[in-house]
Order: C-alpha cells, then structure tokens, then sequence
C-alpha cells in the first residue's frame, strides 16, 4: 500500500532519500526542513512526490 | 514516522531507525534522552552542511546508552511473551514485536564503533 512520508528534520539529504525509495511504498514525501538536489534527484528518478519548507502546524491536529 | 539519525566519525547520516510518533514519546520521557549530553554541530548532507543537535556516542555516553537499551529489551522481551501467548496471529505478533525491534535497530547502531553521532532530533 502506497503512504505518504512526513518528516519533520532539517534536511533531507541523499542517504536517507536512498532509505525512502528503498521502502518500495512512498508516493510523496512532505517535509518541515529542505531537501538537498541529490535527494530531490533521486526522488524524481523513483517518481515520489515531494514538498518541503512546509509549517509544522500544517501536520499538527487542529482543536475540535 | 520519526526517525533517530546516527553519523559517522565524518560527520554523514549513515543510519535513521524509523520508530512511531508513540514509540518516539515513550524514548523521550525515558532516560534515553537524557544520557549524554547533546550538542550542536555541522553535519554533512550532500553538498550542504547543516546544524544538527548531536550527541557524541564514545566512551561513557555509548556505554550508558548501550546499556539502557539492553535493560528496555529485557522488560520489552518479557513484556512480548506474555502478551504473545501460545498461538498470535501474524498481525499480533507485529504488532507485539515493534517496540522490540525499534530497540534492537537502536542498540546495534548505538554499539556500532564506526557510527560517532546520534540525533535524537
């Protein structure tokens, strides 16, 4: 089943995208912190998605 | 997911064990997250540096950390087998079992002599 990764670090940096795509299942990556051009690189190469400098407040819940 | 980032002596992510946002909760309140003393340095990512809360995993902080861990999976390990039972499912042996690995993946890294930094970020 394909899921959308939320991380919430500094930088999302060729290594760890390398991880994301290994994962076989990630449609879309949105982060709060940059993601380096390899990493975005690599992402397009695997056809993930991905959105960065997103406010964290965006991905906490909002008061019922 | 969140995950725990482990650097090597040159300062590059090598690991990142992915743990849940409730596993993450649990590591923070726990000591975990108080052994060592964190501090900020330069990581490397790609052609980027960048700013990261680290702890240096030498001597007495791998000891203490390593040490915490084994003691969370001896209860952890204990805790599995009486929730188990004789005959789980495979859904409640994952279930079951997740906290026990995120704590396995946590202490090889921790006791991996070429990995230097740990983020608990």
């Amino acid at each position: 089943m394909l899921y959308i990764e939320i991380k919430t670090r500094k930088q999302i940096d060729s290594t760890l995208a390398r991880k994301i795509v290994n994962k076989g299942c990630v449609s879309a990556v949105l982060t709060t912190g940059k993601i380096t051009k390899p990493a975005k690189k690599l992402f397009d190469e695997y056809d993930i998605a991905y959105a960065e400098n997103i406010p964290e407040n965006i991905f906490t819940k909002s008061e019922a | 997911m969140l995950d725990i980032t482990f650097y090597s002596q040159d300062k590059k992510s090598v690991e990142f064990v992915d743990v849940s946002e409730e596993f993450y909760e649990w590591l923070s309140r726990s000591d975990f997250s108080g052994l060592g003393k964190s501090e900020q340095q330069k990581m490397k990512g790609d052609e980027e540096t960048v700013q990261v809360s680290v702890v240096l995993l030498e001597g007495e902080n791998r000891r203490k950390l390593s040490n915490f861990l084994r003691d969370a999976i001896v209860q952890e390990s204990d805790e599995m087998l009486r929730k188990l039972g004789d005959s789980p499912s495979k859904q409640e042996y994952l279930d079951v079992s997740y906290r026990l690995k995120c704590l396995q993946n946590l202490r090889k890294c921790v006791e991996d002599e070429n990995i230097k930094y740990l983020s608990r970020e």
